[in-house]
C-alpha cells in the first residue's frame, strides 16, 4: 500500500519522464499538441489529488533508512495542502496557456518535461517532513526554474536574466544549506517536529549566537530567492528574459521560498522565545518602499511587475515580522493579532500569486499585436481586446488592494495586525510604512490601468484583435477565482486559520 | 577540540568562496566559487556527523545528495555560460549590463 502523500509526487514525476514519449507518439500521429494537453490534463490531475488530501490531514511518511525517527519524512499538513493547491492551479493554467503562447518555440517536449518537475518540486518541498527533503526538492525547484527563465535561449535577455538569476538564488540556497547544516550540528537532526522540541529544550545549552545565526542564514539564504530587497537585482532582469508564462511562474516560486521561511522559523524556532521579528520587518519595509519607488520609474511594464513582485513580498516579509514581534513582545495576550497578521500574509500569498500570473499573461496577450511591453506602447489596447482587457483590470485592480476586491482585504489583515499594539514604536512605525505604500501601490495600479484601458490607442493603423481562446480562458478563470475569494472570503479565511494551527502541529 | 578546528576552517574556506563568488569579474571565476562554496558546506555536514566513538551515516548521505545537487547546478551554469559566450562574445560581467529599463 502506497502512502497517500506519494500520490501527488509520483505522478508528476513519472509523467515528467513520460512527457518525451508521447511528445514521440504525438508526432508519429502528426498530433504534436499531445504533449501539451498530457501535461496540462496531468498538473489538473495532481491539483485534484494534492486537494483530495486534505481530509486525510495529517499524512506522515517516514523512510526509516538511518537513524530511526530522525530520517526523511513528507510530512502533509493542512498548510501544504493549501500552498501546494495554490500552486498547482497556477501551473495547470500556465500549462494551458502555454499550448497557444509557446506553440512557436522548438524543444517543447523539455519544456514540459520541466514544468512538470516544478510542480514536483512544489510539491515536495510543502510536503515535506524535514529540512534535508525540502533542500533538496528546493534545487529541484530551483534548477527547473533557473532552464525555464532562460528557455529561449537564442534571446540575449533570457540569457542574461537567467546567469543573474541562477548565480545568486545558487548562492543564496547554499548559504540556507550552511546554515542548515550548523543546525544539525547543533541539534543532530533535521526533522522539524524532532527539532522544534530539542531547540525548546537546548536553548539555554546553545549559544544563542550560534542560533541566531542559522536565523539569518535561513532568512538570508531563502530571501534570496524570495527577492526582499538587497537581494532582489535579479528578478527585473530575470523577468524579462523569461517567457511571460513563465514569468507567471516565478511569482510562484517567491511563494514557496517565503513558505520555507516560514516552516523554518515560526516551527522550528518558536517566535515565542527568539526575537527575530524586527529583521523581518525591516527587510519587509525595506522590499515594499524600494520596490514601489523602482516600479513606478519602470517604462517596461514587465519591470514594473516584478519591482511590484518585490513590494509585495515585502507585505509578506513585514507580515511575518509583525506576527514574531508580537507574540515575542507582548506573549500569549497577543495570539490574536499574531493570528491576524499570519492570516493576512496567508492570503496575501494567494492573492499575488493569482494576481501577478494572472498579469503576466495578460501581457503576454496585450502585446501581441504590437510585440512591444513598454507602456506606452500598451495604451489603450485594453478596450479592443476585451476578454484580456476586463481580467486584467481585476488583477491590476485586485493587486493593487482597491476596496471590493480581495487585495485589499488580505492587505487589511497585515495593517491591523500591526495596528493591534499601537503604543509600541516599531509596530507604529511599521503601521505606517505599510499604510502609505498600500495607498501607493494602489494609485500606481490605477494609473496603470487607466492607461492600458481608457487612453485613446496609440497606433491606430494596426489591426488589434483578440487572441485566441486558449489565451484568454486561463486569464478569465483567474479573474473569475480572484472574484470568488473576495465573495468567499470567509470559507477562505477559515482555511488558512486551519492551515495555521497545522503548521504549528508539526 | 579538532572538530572546533575544523568548523572554523570550513568558515574559512565558505568565506573566501563568497568573497570570490562577490568579486570576480569573469562568470567562469564565479562559477568556481560557487563549486568551493558547494564542497565546503559538503564537508562542513560530514564534520558535523562525524563523532568520537562512530560516525553519523545520515550526515554523509547528506553530503552525498548534496554533491550530486550541486553537480547539476554547476552543470546548469557551466551551459548557460556556453550561451553567455555566444551572444556577448566574452564571459565578463561587465559584459552583462544590456538590460535596463
Amino acid at each position: 500500500m502506497v502512502n497517500e502523500a506519494l500520490y501527488p509526487l509520483m505522478l508528476l514525476s513519472i509523467s515528467a519522464l513520460a512527457v518525451p514519449v508521447v511528445s514521440r507518439v504525438g508526432e508519429s500521429f502528426k498530433f504534436p499538441k499531445l504533449r501539451d494537453f498530457f501535461s496540462a490534463a496531468v498538473l489538473f490531475l495532481a491539483l485534484f489529488t494534492t486537494f483530495s488530501l486534505t481530509s486525510l490531514t495529517p499524512i506522515s511518511y517516514r523512510v526509516e533508512v538511518f537513524g530511526g525517527p530522525y530520517g526523511v519524512e513528507l510530512y502533509v499538513s493542512t498548510m501544504s495542502v493549501y500552498i501546494s493547491v495554490i500552486s498547482l492551479t497556477m501551473l495547470s493554467l500556465v500549462a494551458f496557456y502555454s499550448i497557444k503562447y509557446m506553440e512557436a518555440d522548438n524543444g517543447l517536449d523539455r519544456y514540459y518535461t520541466l514544468l512538470l518537475t516544478l510542480a514536483t518540486g512544489i510539491v515536495g518541498v510543502t510536503f515535506s517532513g524535514d529540512f534535508f527533503t525540502l533542500y533538496v526538492f528546493w534545487e529541484l525547484i530551483c534548477i527547473s526554474s533557473y532552464t525555464l527563465v532562460s528557455f529561449q535561449k537564442y534571446r540575449w535577455q533570457a540569457v542574461e536574466g537567467g546567469i543573474k538569476y541562477l548565480l545568486m538564488s545558487t548562492v543564496g540556497s547554499l548559504i540556507a544549506l550552511y546554515g542548515l547544516s550548523l543546525l544539525y550540528g547543533v541539534a543532530g537532526t533535521l526533522n522539524f517536529s524532532a527539532l522544534a522540541t530539542i531547540i525548546s529544550q537546548s536553548q539555554h545549552a546553545v549559544p544563542n549566537m550560534t542560533l541566531y545565526a542559522i536565523v539569518v542564514m535561513i532568512v538570508v539564504g531563502f530571501g534570496v530567492s524570495a527577492a526582499v530587497v538587497p537581494f532582489h537585482s535579479w528578478i527585473p532582469d530575470a523577468y524579462v528574459g523569461a517567457p511571460n508564462c513563465v514569468a507567471s511562474l516565478s511569482t510562484v516560486v517567491l511563494k514557496v521560498a517565503a513558505f520555507n521561511i516560514v516552516r523554518g522559523l515560526i516551527t522550528v524556532f518558536s517566535p515565542l522565545s527568539f526575537d527575530y521579528g524586527l529583521i523581518l520587518i525591516c527587510l519587509g519595509i525595506l522590499s515594499m518602499t524600494l520596490g514601489n519607488f523602482f516600479a513606478i520609474m519602470q517604462r517596461d511594464i514587465r519591470r514594473l511587475l516584478a519591482f511590484s513582485s518585490v513590494s509585495n513580498m515585502g507585505y509578506i516579509f513585514a507580515g511575518l515580522g509583525v506576527g514574531a514581534y508580537v507574540i515575542n513582545h507582548y506573549g500569549s495576550q497577543a495570539t490574536y493579532a499574531f493570528e491576524v497578521a499570519m492570516v493576512g500574509v496567508f492570503l496575501h500569498m494567494l492573492n499575488h500569486v493569482f494576481g501577478k500570473g494572472l498579469l503576466f499573461m495578460a501581457v503576454g496577450n496585450l502585446s501581441q499585436p504590437t510585440k512591444s511591453y513598454s507602456i506606452s506602447k500598451l495604451e489603450g489596447i485594453g478596450r479592443k481586446m476585451p476578454m484580456t482587457g476586463l481580467s486584467a483590470s481585476v488583477g491590476l485592480l485586485g493587486l493593487g488592494g482597491v476596496p471590493p476586491l480581495s487585495g485589499f482585504w488580505s492587505k487589511l489583515f497585515i495593517i491591523s495586525g500591526a495596528a493591534s499594539v499601537i503604543v509600541d514604536p516599531v509596530l507604529a512605525v511599521t503601521l505606517a510604512f505599510l499604510v502609505f505604500n498600500s495607498v501607493f501601490d494602489a494609485a500606481y495600479y490605477i494609473w496603470v490601468f487607466q492607461r492600458i484601458m481608457f487612453k485613446p490607442v496609440a497606433d491606430e493603423s494596426r489591426p488589434v484583435t483578440e487572441v485566441s481562446a486558449f489565451m484568454w480562458t486561463p486569464i478569465l478563470l483567474l479573474a473569475c477565482l480572484l472574484i470568488v475569494v473576495t465573495i468567499r472570503l470567509d470559507f477562505f479565511v477559515t482555511f488558512v486559520q486551519v492551515a495555521l494551527r497545522s503548521l504549528f502541529g508539526g | 577540540m579538532m572538530y572546533n578546528i575544523l568548523v572554523v576552517f570550513t568558515f574559512l574556506l565558505i568565506s573566501i568562496s563568497i568573497y570570490c563568488v562577490t568579486t570576480k569579474k569573469n562568470i567562469i571565476k564565479t562559477v568556481i566559487g560557487v563549486e568551493v562554496l558547494t564542497s565546503s558546506i559538503n564537508l562542513n555536514f560530514v564534520i558535523m556527523g562525524a563523532h568520537d566513538e562512530y560516525v553519523d551515516a545520515l550526515a554523509q548521505s547528506f553530503a552525498i545528495i548534496s554533491i550530486a545537487v550541486g553537480a547539476s547546478v554547476a552543470a546548469l551554469a557551466l551551459a548557460m555560460v556556453i550561451n553567455v559566450y555566444r551572444h556577448y562574445g566574452k564571459v565578463d560581467w561587465d559584459a552583462l549590463r544590456r538590460l535596463k529599463w
